[in-house]
């Protein structure tokens, strides 16, 4: 397990590179003189050339580039354009309630969608089994930005039960999280819905129930466990458009995270806070999908055997006689 | 023969698909004696898994229905017992085996556990017993017990049977559904499985039932046969009342399909046609348009189940008639 | 148990018969209809211009001349709600088909080649999905300056990965397959096999995943407006008229709800769609 860990750990090393360069050619991208455009319409030439000296855009790229680098491990990426604050500073200060964001919307997702998932698919073919899969079908295809705003008005300022924006008490993180987390959940439904149907026709289920085993034994100690598998790997995807998703929620319900900071630093061409974001909320992203693999390798023993560095001195002695006989 | 452990009469097993009614059982009769071993030779589709599964009673009720027909089971009538009676049953008292060992097994469970699964379920012993049971049984099959830990994908497809078979086992049954076994095996493997099963069976006093399609099997393990067609049983006997005086057309036509070494013929002789659409329930023999001697009393009768020799038993009109038989000598060259 | 018989043939007609029963996709099908037929005849069907401001009346209810009420500078919603219809499906539209054309030549060729094309296609893969979707289209977007056309080439860019991976791991299933085999032994030429034999069969799962995509384009693209990204003002696309309203929701609710709806309409015809394309093509799946 330890190499598999540390293989993948070296393969981010070259991803991130590779997000880094994305990045950093960002501002290349841009049409017209970015150099104009930060300086300003009406500055004069000698302004715009020192800004541009400062963006360092003179530079060849690799340069540019094994700059940006330097600075990014070293944790600086400038001061923003618009606050003239520390980019790095800013952004340490705001992730936390990104990643608690994302993370509690996914949880709760999960928690939601799998019991409905199984629910589903164990009453197949009833109209329990339609309801759900057009309700969910339904949550994934409501824009999350105008659910929020329907939350908003019906829980915050109709009955006001929450409020609609802030993070002053645990009572604010309700909207923004369930304004995710509905979308996900459905997500999760469908899924776990096909994954279940799909387990529950496989031989090695009959065959447990030949065993003479319970019903709900062979449902949730046999089927269960094999469909909730690929799950894993969809969870790891969903915390990944949490993280997306979190710009536009922080921005609708006024959270000082890293999602209203990118949004605000991408609507006003605040380049050194564009790439500090993007390239940190890609590492988070990039984490955590790891972790999550992590996991699954770890509880899908088929993969699990692939990499696993220590057998039982007998059971290794015996699997060798065991493979070459029948 | 010891005493008759299972008398099957009239089965009938239905399944319900998007509007169409396959009728896949219809009207099978069946005995099975204590050690007997009782061969189920037909082709895909017959219907002989669908009998196993219904004896177990573990086909999947949405699409099958068992609409007729009793289950004997040593005087309990299989069809009347409850879920919970039937889950007692199960895994101790009947098991069955499976046909594809890559996928009869739980892939994320340990394969001993699987084993030991059985045991503790059927009997009211420690988890550390239960696993011990099971370690024997791995040994039993040849596996030594160090693999209990290991997971299905770590095994050979011939020892992914020997679990599975362990796992029938495990409880002792005193009938085992042996589901063509040895179908997805290697030929080498194919003769290792079934001697070991011919093993256990006379040393557990197991009575079996074999399904499967390839007569050279039938000839080394079992000790009487049911031919099954289009969902009946169209000839059943001992061993040398069907291999030594075939009846029906449709058992002489699988013998003739078989391609014989000495005989200096150069073409097989398959049977002609197909089997029928088991979704519309004619009158008549289900065999009758595959049949060279078909005449106009088989599409319209259904014909009757005739005792031709003592414990022979035939269904066809023409069954007094005299016909080929397979010579003696061919019989141990399968 | 008795194997049926393999009556599965996938051809056109089957599928298409196949997809007929499916009320839901029938009836998706018909929406979906309709709102091209709105979005193609909105200057004829409309009862105004999208940005004629009527300025005597401004966030109005619902009255004869404005069937849907107007928003703050007078302008009718329901005119406003079919023109609409045409950015919201262009976006959808185009933007799907360039994601899906770069996306099926690149898992195609990873899928077909495999060794080390396979390997590079996937370490890009790999970094661009490093970059959380929205965070990449709304970063493109926001660089390449806020505009309709801008907007469209940053949602194709972003969907590229999805329905590369799908179309390789389609093409490496049906690599294994036997007949890919019998075509090469005969010997013919890789472009010939992957387009005769290799693309067809394994089409289907992309197909369903293109049809979903449309929506999620649609929804994306709308993200994008809706955070002043997309569409500029005065054009009337879905999300920026939810965005226009959204100061003004304490007093007009119904302002935002109806583009909402529109959006949510139309993406989830395209997803029912989608299902039951999957069913169709697929019926083992559902039985």
């Amino acid at each position: 397990m330890i190499r598999y860990v540390v293989k993948r750990l070296l393969i981010m090393i070259p991803i991130l590179l590779g997000i880094s360069f994305i990045v950093l050619i960002l501002i290349d991208l841009a049409p017209g003189d970015v150099a104009r455009t930060v300086a300003g319409v009406e500055a004069e030439d000698w302004e715009v050339e020192q800004v541009r000296e400062q963006l360092h855009l003179n530079d060849p790229l690799i340069v540019r580039y094994g700059r940006f680098i330097w600075n990014a491990v070293h944790g600086t990426f400038g001061t923003s354009f618009i606050n003239k604050k520390d980019v790095m500073h800013d952004m340490m200060s705001r992730f936390p309630y990104t990643v608690l964001l994302a993370t509690l919307s996914v949880t709760i997702a999960v928690f939601i969608g799998i019991p409905i998932g199984v629910y589903s698919s164990t009453n197949q073919y009833t109209w329990k089994d339609n309801l759900a899969i057009f309700l969910a079908l339904f949550c994934v295809s409501m824009p999350p930005f105008w659910f929020a705003l329907l939350l908003v008005q019906l829980f915050a300022v109709k009955l006001g039960w929450v409020p609609s924006a802030g993070v002053a008490s645990w009572k604010s993180w309700f909207l923004p999280t369930f304004s995710l987390a509905v979308a996900y959940a459905a997500s999760i439904a469908r899924q776990m819905r096909s994954n279940m149907l799909e387990v529950i026709r496989q031989d090695y289920i009959v065959t447990s129930r030949a065993k003479g085993l319970h019903e709900g034994t062979v449902l949730f100690r046999h089927a269960l466990k094999n469909a909730l598998i690929p799950v894993i790997q969809t969870v790891g995807g969903l915390y990944s458009m949490a993280l997306g998703g979190a710009l536009i929620a922080e921005t609708i319900f006024s959270m000082p995270g890293l999602g209203s900071y990118s949004l605000t630093a991408l609507t006003n061409r605040d380049y050194p806070a564009i790439q500090g974001s993007v390239l940190f909320l890609s590492t988070v992203s990039c984490t955590m999908i790891l972790l999550i693999d992590i996991v699954f390798a770890f509880v899908d023993p088929r993969i699990r055997s692939q990499y696993a560095r220590t057998r039982k001195k007998a059971g290794k002695g015996a699997a060798k006689r065991g493979k070459a006989e029948a | 023969m010891g005493e008759k452990i299972l008398d099957i009469t009239g089965l009938k097993v239905e399944y319900h698909t998007d509007g169409a009614i396959i009728y896949a059982v219809n009207g099978v009769n069946l005995s099975l004696y204590k050690g007997e071993t009782l061969g189920l030779v037909g082709e895909t589709g017959a219907g002989k898994t669908t009998i196993a599964r219904s004896i177990m009673r573990i086909l999947q009720t949405p699409p099958a229905k068992l609409c007729g027909g009793s289950i004997n089971y040593k005087g309990q009538e299989i069809l009347d017992l409850s879920e919970k009676e039937m889950r007692r049953i199960r895994g101790n008292k009947i098991a069955m085996i499976f046909q594809d060992p890559m996928t009869a097994l739980n892939p994320i469970e340990k394969v001993g556990f699987q084993i030991a699964e059985t045991i503790a379920v059927h009997n009211k012993i420690t988890k550390a017993e239960a696993e011990k049971r099971a370690c024997d049984m791995l040994e039993m099959v040849g596996i030594p017990m160090e693999r209990y830990g290991e997971y299905p994908h770590q095994f050979s497809g011939g020892m992914k049977q020997r679990v599975v078979i362990a796992m029938a086992l495990a409880c002792n049954p005193e009938l085992l559904l042996a589901d063509e076994p040895t179908t997805a095996l290697d030929v080498t493997i194919q003769a290792q499985v079934l001697e070991m099963i011919q093993n256990l069976k006379e040393k557990l006093g197991t009575s079996v039932i074999l399904i499967t399609h390839d007569l050279g099997v039938v000839a080394s393990c079992c000790d009487s046969v049911a031919v099954i067609y289009g969902g009946q049983v169209v000839e059943y006997g001992n061993l040398e009342h069907i291999f030594d005086h075939p009846t029906h057309p449709y058992t002489i036509g699988l013998f003739n399909s078989l391609p014989k070494l000495d005989s200096g013929e150069t073409r097989l002789k398959p049977i002609k046609g197909l089997m029928p659409n088991m979704k519309e329930l004619r009158p008549g023999c289900h065999f009758c348009e595959r049949c060279n001697d078909a005449r106009e009393c088989c599409k319209t009768l259904s014909p009757e189940t005739v005792e031709i020799s003592p414990g022979h038993i035939v269904k066809c009109h023409f069954a007094k008639k005299e016909v080929e038989s397979w010579p003696h000598s061919l019989k141990s060259n399968i | 148990m008795v194997k049926q018989r393999h009556n599965s043939q996938s051809g056109l007609p089957e599928i298409w018969r196949r997809l007929k029963k499916d009320k839901a996709a029938v009836i998706s099908m018909f929406v979906l209809l309709a709102i091209i037929l709105v979005a193609v005849l909105a200057p004829l069907i409309a009862p105004y211009g999208y940005e004629v401001q009527d300025k005597k009346h401004p966030m109005e209810g619902s009255s004869r001349a404005h069937l849907l009420g107007t928003d703050r500078l007078g302008r009718d919603i329901l005119s406003r709600l079919l023109y609409g219809a045409r950015y919201s499906l262009a976006m959808g539209f185009i933007a799907t088909a360039i994601s899906a054309v770069l996306g099926i030549i690149l898992g195609s060729v990873a899928g077909y080649y495999g060794g080390r094309i396979d390997n590079l296609i996937m370490r890009f893969l790999d970094i661009y999905q490093g970059i959380p979707m929205i965070l990449l289209t709304v970063t493109l977007a926001a660089v390449l300056g806020p505009s309709l056309r801008n907007a469209i080439i940053a949602l194709g860019v972003g969907f590229v990965p999805g329905t590369a991976r799908l179309m390789r791991a389609s093409i490496l299933t049906v690599r294994e397959k036997e007949y890919i085999e019998a075509a090469k032994s005969v010997n013919a030429r890789d472009a010939y096999n992957i387009i005769k034999h290799i693309i067809p069969n394994a089409i289907a799962p992309v197909i369903v995943s293109i049809t979903m995509g449309i929506g999620n384009c649609i929804m994306a693209g709308a993200q994008l407006s809706f955070v002043g990204l997309g569409v500029q003002a005065p054009i009337p696309e879905w999300g920026a008229m939810i965005s226009d309203a959204r100061n003004y929701m304490r007093g007009n609710p119904t302002l935002a709800l109806y583009p909402g709806i529109c959006i949510m309409l139309t993406v989830l015809a395209f997803n029912l769609l989608g299902d039951g394309l999957r069913d169709a093509m697929d019926p083992r799946l559902k039985n």
